[in-house]
């Protein structure tokens, strides 16, 4: 039996110019219920482009786009009561305390009892409740750009490169939270320049380049489809170390560890695969970040 | 849960939060005009005291006993009916009123008689109306029922020979739209899009015209207030209805400039220089009562004139509808012209690039 997926985003060939520059090109991809799409590449591919035109910032030139089944041009309003989005840039009230930003934004929604407290809690903010975000560092800034991003309980998450420069743990905060909605059933569209990010967080990743999609596809099936998979064997010859790479595919390579294992004393062995980076080199020739 | 595509409730949200007295332009609205005002008249010292009342009774009469008690105007005796006349041509007292024989028999019996009572033309209308009204109590105080006099005015002086405060009240005026109901949405515009908050908002249910509009309602709901505050501080506060309603177009009519010039300014270097090309266009018909003898055409072609020109009217000689009534016309058919280039860019920017 074939299990229907809900798509809560549904793209058919948009296009966008800036000035007649081709920013996006006639993208069409779909997103279901609980899924993650990663959307990958370099500045400038078109990625803050694309999720202007799905949040409702921009209007499409060509092409159509349906969030929560609805027309994003013709029923923005209604789409951005049950989207959350979290942008590049820090864009809070930093006159106001964290707690009043979150208070504001969820009124403008219609939301009279938030729960501030919990919220600022999930973040790593609660005890800045009061404190005005004027004097937050970047990865406060952006931990609570994410809890605004959720006031609303949004059923689709749009985030524009939630981790992009922040600390270990601000970045850690932020993923787990993807994580967790993703659990609760928010579908989840990123965009990044970050490949490990992506692999990590992301059901599907769409490679960006030039304003149109390169691939789109799983992490393993595109590391499957495009990447070499090698076993890195590292042993001691004449005192010194020597390092060997075998392509797993091939037939002689389980003969020559065998050799190896036998005659030297083996210093390490591991599998290497290719990263998403790697991947992305081999089909645009540009480089991510 | 769906938002409906159009909400006062989100408006109002963005309202209170723009009338945070923590937004500095909020604050300069609120003080600027009323700092200004407070300033020029002690600075020129033209506080002005109770309305002056200068009277001549050619027998004693129970009324000036009952205004000499009275706390809201101050009263001045003269010894002749001439002398009335000259305290008032010489700007002495507001009005003066010769009380013939017999006043007190006319009112215990409540005989109607005429009453001359001189005016000062320079005279503020608010003080001309206090002292009048405080001359009729003091009349009704004699007599169980209302008392039958036939007031006859009669007007003493150049009306035109206005006092400084009175020739600096349409660039007070001017001072409040401009702090208020212009300034305030131009620059809300403006910082909002500088910090990229106004991205936020949008993001929200909240449409552009949403947003326009509550910063509007804002700098209209400032303006106003100012407007009343300011002309009670200068002249009075004579026919309130009617000045509200020039106040309130005015305020739109700044309102729809302050969106525009925020629309059109990319941040607040550019609107300052935007504000500086177009302040000319605001204040110049203030200029017109600074230098009377400029021809007064010129004046009419700025729209702020049907601003400055009927609340100067009311204000200062207590003219109503008849009087003011067609420029009140003119601000209401420059609040719907200009309504008009706003509406457009709003529009486009709703179907295009947003920010």
């Amino acid at each position: 039996m074939k299990i229907m997926v809900k798509k809560e985003i549904m793209v058919d060939g948009i296009s966008y110019s800036y000035n007649n520059k081709l920013a996006v090109n006639r993208i069409s991809f779909e997103v279901g219920q609980g899924e993650a799409l990663g959307f990958l590449g370099p500045n400038g591919a078109g990625k803050t482009t694309i999720l202007k035109m799905l949040i409702g910032l921009l209007v499409p030139q060509s092409g159509s786009i349906c969030v929560l089944g609805k027309d994003i041009v013709k029923q923005r309003e209604e789409i951005q009561s049950g989207i959350g989005v979290c942008f590049e840039e820090k864009n809070l009230y930093e006159d106001m305390s964290a707690g009043e930003n979150l208070t504001f934004f969820a009124s403008l929604f219609g939301i009279k009892n938030l729960n501030v407290d919990g919220l600022l809690e999930r973040v790593g903010l609660s005890a800045k409740r009061k404190d005005r975000v004027a004097n937050f560092s970047k990865g406060m800034k952006q931990r609570l750009m994410i809890a605004r991003a959720l006031v609303n309980k949004p059923r689709v998450l749009f985030l524009d490169e939630p981790t992009d420069g922040l600390d270990p743990v601000s970045a850690e905060t932020i993923r787990d939270i993807i994580v967790e909605e993703k659990v609760k059933g928010v579908t989840v569209f990123l965009t990044t320049h970050d490949m490990m990010e992506a692999d990590k967080l992301s059901d599907r990743v769409a490679f960006i380049n030039e304003g149109k999609i390169a691939v789109l596809d799983t992490p393993d099936n595109l590391k499957h489809q495009f990447g070499r998979r090698v076993l890195k064997v590292r042993y001691y010859l004449d005192g010194e170390v020597k390092e060997e790479e075998l392509f797993l595919e091939n037939q002689q390579t389980a003969a020559r560890v065998k050799e190896i294992l036998e005659k030297y004393r083996v210093f390490d062995m591991h599998t290497e695969e290719a990263t998403l980076e790697d991947i992305f080199i081999q089909l645009t020739g540009r480089k991510l970040a | 849960m769906n938002a409906p595509a159009f909400s006062f409730q989100r408006i109002f949200v963005l309202v209170k939060k723009t009338l945070s007295l923590r937004n500095p332009y909020i604050l300069l609205a609120f003080l600027g005009p009323i700092l200004y005002a407070v300033l020029f008249q002690f600075v020129l010292g033209l506080w002005k005291e109770n309305p002056v009342v200068v009277v001549f009774e050619k027998e004693k009469t129970a009324v000036v006993r009952e205004l000499k008690k009275s706390k809201a105007v101050e009263l001045v005796e003269a010894k002749s009916a001439g002398e009335t006349k000259n305290n008032i041509e010489d700007k002495k007292a507001d009005i003066g009123v010769v009380f013939p024989s017999g006043i007190d028999e006319n009112l215990s019996v409540n005989k109607k008689f005429e009453l001359k009572v001189y005016v000062n033309g320079e005279s503020l209308a608010k003080n001309r109306a206090i002292a009048l009204a405080t001359l009729v109590d003091a009349m009704r105080k004699q007599t169980t029922i209302a008392p039958k006099v036939d007031f006859k005015l009669v007007k003493l002086g150049e009306e035109r020979a206005l006092t400084l405060t009175e020739m600096f009240l349409p660039l007070f005026v001017i001072l409040v739209i401009v702090l208020g109901s212009y300034l305030l949405p131009a620059s809300s515009l403006v910082v909002e899009r500088e910090k990229k908050t106004l991205t936020a908002l949008l993001i929200t249910p909240l449409s552009l015209s949403e947003v326009i509009l509550g910063f509007a309602i804002t700098g209209i709901i400032i303006s106003l207030l100012m407007g009343v505050i300011l002309t009670v501080l200068t002249a009075g506060f004579t026919q309130p209805g009617l000045l509200v309603l020039v106040f309130f177009l005015g305020s739109i009519l700044g309102a729809e400039w302050g969106i525009l010039l925020g629309l059109l300014s990319k941040d607040q270097t550019s609107m300052t220089a935007n504000m500086k090309a177009l302040n000319i266009l605001l204040i110049a018909p203030a200029l017109f009562y600074l230098f009377p003898d400029w021809p007064d055409w010129i004046a009419k072609l700025f729209p702020t004139y049907y601003i400055t020109n009927p609340i100067f009217r009311i204000a200062i000689y207590g003219e109503g509808w008849t009087e003011v009534g067609w420029q009140v016309l003119m601000l209401a058919l420059w609040t719907i012209i200009f309504a008009l280039p706003p509406a457009f860019l709003v529009r486009r920017l709703s179907t295009g690039k947003i920010s």
